[in-house]
Parts: C-alpha cells; sequence; structure tokens
C-alpha cells in the first residue's frame, strides 16, 4: 500500500510546486513508482514545472467528475520512469473538488503506486482542506523569512488539528553567506519556533530557476546543491532508517572555499 | 390546431410567451414542450426572464409552465411573471405598428423602429426563437485577450481579436479563427467534425485539436518566419499546418 504524502506551506512562493516536482522525480529515481496531484485549480503549474502541459487531456476534475477513468488522467513523465502526474484543471475553480472526493481518489490511487505525492495550492482555504484530505503525512515548505515561518506555523497547526501528525519540514532557499552574516533566519531559528522535525534544507540556487523555465526537475542536475539537497530528502522518504547526513551548505568553490580548505573553519 | 396556443418572444433580458386566452392550459403546456423540444439547442445554457401575456394563469398553472420551462428548455430560468412587470423598453420583438396587433406593442412609443423589410414579416427575433439557425452559424466573438484559466465554447465557430495565452482554451463544434497568437489549446471540431479548421496569424498552441485527434507542437519549435496566417487542418487522419501569405 502506497503511502500519501501532502507538500505544504500556507504562504504562496516557497516552493512546494519546485519541491513536489523534485521530490516526485526524486523518488522514481530510486525504484518507486510515484504519481503526483496538482490540486492547485485554476492556477496549475506543476504541469508547466515537469514540461508536461501539452500532454494534458484529462485532468483532476475529469477525474472526480467521473468523466474519465483515473488511468486516462495519468500523464507519464517524458523522463523519469515510474513518475505519473494527474494535473489540476484550469478553467474552474477549487469547488470543483471535494475533500471525500479527494480520499476516495488517493485511496485508489494507493493500492497502485508507493507514493502519491499531493501539491497543495497556496492558502488554507478549500484547496488547501482537498490537499490535505486524503494524506497520511505532511512536509511543510518554508523559507527563512518571518512571514513564510509564520503561515508555516499556522499550516502545522491546522494539519494537527486534521488528523495529521508530525509534518515534517523542508527549509528550502537558504542562503548561507547571508545567514552568516546575520541577515538571515539560520535553521536553528526555524526549528526552534516550529518545534518540528526537519527532513532537508535546499540551498538558493540559480539552477532551480533554469531548470524550471526548462521544464526539467533540477534533481536530474548533478551538480547543482539543490539537487544535491533534493535527493538528499528524497532518500529520507524512501528510507526513513537510513540515516542520511545533512548537505555542507559551505560553498565549495573560489577562494573564500580555498582558505577555508586550507587553513580550516576558523571564523567564516 | 389552427393557430398556436403559445408563442415565444424574444426581449432584451429573456423570453415573452403569448397565450392564446382561448386554449386551455393542458393545451398550451403540450404546445410548450414541442416547442421547447425543437429547439432545445438554442435555449440551452441561456439565463431567462419569463414573461407570459395573452391571459391570466393561476398560481398552480404557473407553477406548471415554470417547471416545464425549467425541465425541457434546458435554460436556467430565473422567474416567471405576467408581462406587465417586465419593463416594456426591453421588449425587442415588437409587431408591425400598421398590423391590427397594435395593442400588443409596447407602451411607450421611443423604441426604435425596424427597417421596412423586418416589418413585413414576422419580427427577427421571433423567427430566431421558433427556428434556431444551425448551430455551426451561431459564432460567438471574443474581443481582448483570453488569458489562462479562461475558457471559450461554442455550439459554432469562434473568432478571438487578440491572443490565446497558454492555459486558456476554445472548443467549438465549427472553426476557430484568432486574429492573434495561439498559445493555449484550442479544439475546432469539437463535436466530430473533422473538416473544421483553426487559423490563427501564429499558431504555437500548446495543444491543437480537430474532431477526435489531438497533437501537440514538437518540443524544439523554433519557426519565427513571417506568415500573413496559419490554418490548421486534417488532412489524411492527420493534423498539418499551411502557412498562407508567406
Amino acid at each position: 500500500m502506497g503511502e500519501i504524502i501532502v507538500i505544504t506551506s500556507g504562504k504562496g512562493g516557497v516552493g512546494k510546486t519546485t519541491s513536489t516536482a523534485n521530490i516526485g522525480a526524486g523518488l522514481s529515481n530510486l525504484g518507486k513508482k510515484v504519481v503526483l496531484i496538482d490540486t492547485d485549480i485554476g492556477l496549475r503549474n506543476l504541469d508547466v514545472v515537469l514540461g508536461l502541459e501539452n500532454r494534458i487531456v484529462y485532468d483532476l476534475v475529469d477525474v472526480v467528475e467521473k468523466k474519465c477513468r483515473v488511468k486516462q488522467a495519468l500523464i507519464k513523465d517524458k523522463r523519469f520512469e515510474n513518475l505519473f502526474l494527474i494535473p489540476a484543471a484550469q478553467t474552474r475553480d477549487k469547488s470543483a473538488v471535494s475533500p471525500s472526493q479527494m480520499i476516495e481518489l488517493c485511496d485508489e490511487l494507493r493500492k497502485d503506486f508507493d507514493f502519491v505525492v499531493i501539491d497543495c495550492p497556496a492558502g488554507i482555504e478549500q484547496g488547501f482542506k482537498n490537499a490535505i484530505a486524503g494524506a497520511d503525512r505532511a512536509i511543510v515548505v518554508t523559507t527563512p523569512e518571518v512571514s513564510a515561518v509564520r503561515d508555516a506555523d499556522r499550516i502545522i497547526g491546522l494539519l494537527e488539528s486534521h488528523g495529521i501528525k508530525d509534518p515534517v519540514l523542508l527549509i528550502n532557499r537558504i542562503r548561507i553567506d547571508m545567514v552568516k552574516r546575520g541577515d538571515m533566519m539560520n535553521i536553528d531559528d526555524i526549528l526552534e519556533i516550529l518545534a518540528v522535525k526537519h527532513i532537508g534544507v535546499v540551498p538558493d540556487d540559480e539552477k532551480i530557476i533554469e531548470s524550471t523555465n526548462r521544464g526539467e526537475p533540477v534533481i536530474a542536475d548533478s551538480k547543482s546543491m539543490a539537487g544535491q539537497a533534493y535527493r538528499n530528502i528524497t532518500r529520507r522518504i524512501a528510507f526513513p532508517d537510513e540515516n542520511i547526513p545533512f548537505l555542507d551548505l559551505e560553498p565549495a568553490g573560489g577562494l573564500r572555499g580555498l582558505f577555508k580548505k586550507v587553513f580550516g573553519d576558523k571564523k567564516v | 390546431m389552427s393557430r398556436d396556443s403559445v408563442v415565444f418572444k424574444g426581449t432584451a433580458t429573456g423570453l415573452v410567451l403569448e397565450l392564446d386566452p382561448a386554449a386551455d392550459i393542458d393545451d398550451i403546456l403540450v404546445t410548450m414542450e414541442q416547442k421547447m423540444l425543437a429547439a432545445a439547442r438554442f435555449f440551452k445554457g441561456a439565463i431567462l426572464d419569463v414573461a407570459y401575456r395573452g391571459r391570466e394563469l393561476t398560481p398552480e398553472q404557473e407553477a406548471l409552465v415554470l417547471d416545464l420551462l425549467h425541465r425541457k428548455s434546458g435554460a436556467r430560468i430565473r422567474k416567471l411573471t405576467r408581462e406587465q412587470e417586465l419593463p416594456p423598453a426591453s421588449i425587442i420583438s415588437q409587431k408591425d405598428p400598421q398590423s391590427a396587433q397594435r395593442d400588443l406593442r409596447p407602451a411607450h412609443n421611443d423604441v426604435p423602429s425596424k427597417p421596412p423589410q423586418q416589418l413585413k414579416n414576422q419580427p427577427v427575433q421571433e423567427q430566431m426563437l421558433l427556428d434556431p439557425p444551425e448551430k455551426e452559424e451561431i459564432t460567438r466573438f471574443h474581443k481582448g485577450t483570453l488569458r489562462s484559466g479562461q475558457r471559450i465554447s461554442s455550439p459554432g465557430h469562434v473568432v478571438v481579436l487578440g491572443d490565446v495565452n497558454p492555459g486558456a482554451e476554445i472548443v467549438a463544434a465549427g472553426n476557430i479563427l484568432v486574429m492573434g497568437v495561439i498559445r493555449g489549446l484550442v479544439h475546432a471540431g469539437s463535436e466530430g467534425n473533422r473538416d473544421a479548421v483553426v487559423t490563427a496569424i501564429r499558431l504555437k498552441p500548446m495543444q491543437l485539436r480537430i474532431a477526435d485527434i489531438i497533437t501537440r507542437p514538437p518540443e524544439n519549435l523554433e519557426n519565427d518566419f513571417f506568415t500573413a496566417y496559419e490554418t490548421a487542418r486534417v488532412k489524411n487522419e492527420t493534423i498539418v499546418i499551411e502557412e498562407t501569405g508567406k
């Protein structure tokens, strides 16, 4: 029986969709059978990020309205074996789907897939309620900004009241140089406020923007730090018993990196 | 039946039922049903205020008529009232001022008069209601860019003066003409007509469908050469794009 994971955040623009695409791609790379569901009806993006927009014939609303079979709405990814997408409808709104329909769909998909990863829309309204309805566990995405952390706190509370225990945190777009200067919240500050475990820290990386615009998850890019962070996160999801060390986010290259290698990390 | 017990007339906001004072209610209901079945596609999806005139209806009879309208017209009926409650200026369907049916004209005379040829026979509006045009003749016209999430559908053709952006959709049983760039999804001949075509200044669709055939452009499409317009049509079971006016 597969596991249903919702990726949520409350605040918009923190990287839910990017994380969903990369975690899905990463899990399928580890040999898991994965389906992604975009529940952001009316503002769909996941299909664009995966470069599958032009293959959409049926969508989530068609599935729940029984206009097509679930299998017909599954879009096979073009690069990753065993990765599928159920896209959101673009010309409808969140009220086109109900939480009970989502539970029914998740339970059906659970039979055929190892992981069902749900991309949640921003906000705490109907779309959020739909997204979390069928979920077993949640990954809360936040960035090191007070507003995003505040919203993540609200979301964690809502998840717990909906019976989703122990959500884990994914801290996205961290810039270690800013943290060092004291200009950005550090990981410990965030974890102290939110009091949950974190599943990974993804550095801010220009490669993300490049790969998103190309419609290819960054996880496939072996040179990208963000890609490495996502690879670690997916291993932690797929093999919870394994101990995967957290990524060293120190900048490796450049003069500063060289100094550090030679003289050791004293003050930097 | 020498004379119809019900005549349908269009107004700016809805529909007027002209009832024969001599006919009984059952006869009226049967005639209404027949007419609505014949014109079902015309009413479909419309939102109508319906008024009646010619005779009085008891509240029970009114309920019967309303129920029938709800069930058979395919339109959403906002209300059913006696005619005088509708503002007279909203009546489009006027009778010939010179005819004997002068009493049926709206009370105000400041309604613009119609060209002579339309006054001779039945008013044009009424003709349309009784004999709906072939659905292919209906054209939906959209002025401005069609943006993501916007959707236009038509039982006939669609004309857009502007672009069709990614995430926007046009579905037409007939042809589609876009005076701009198509970047979204378009579906012509949606009810199975493979002769339908899609024409646009630039065709860069996310997905293009004609009847039951679905295509998408090749992954790395770079064709920014100039054409006056491009037309997609079905040839030998596949959708091909023709450039015109190079």
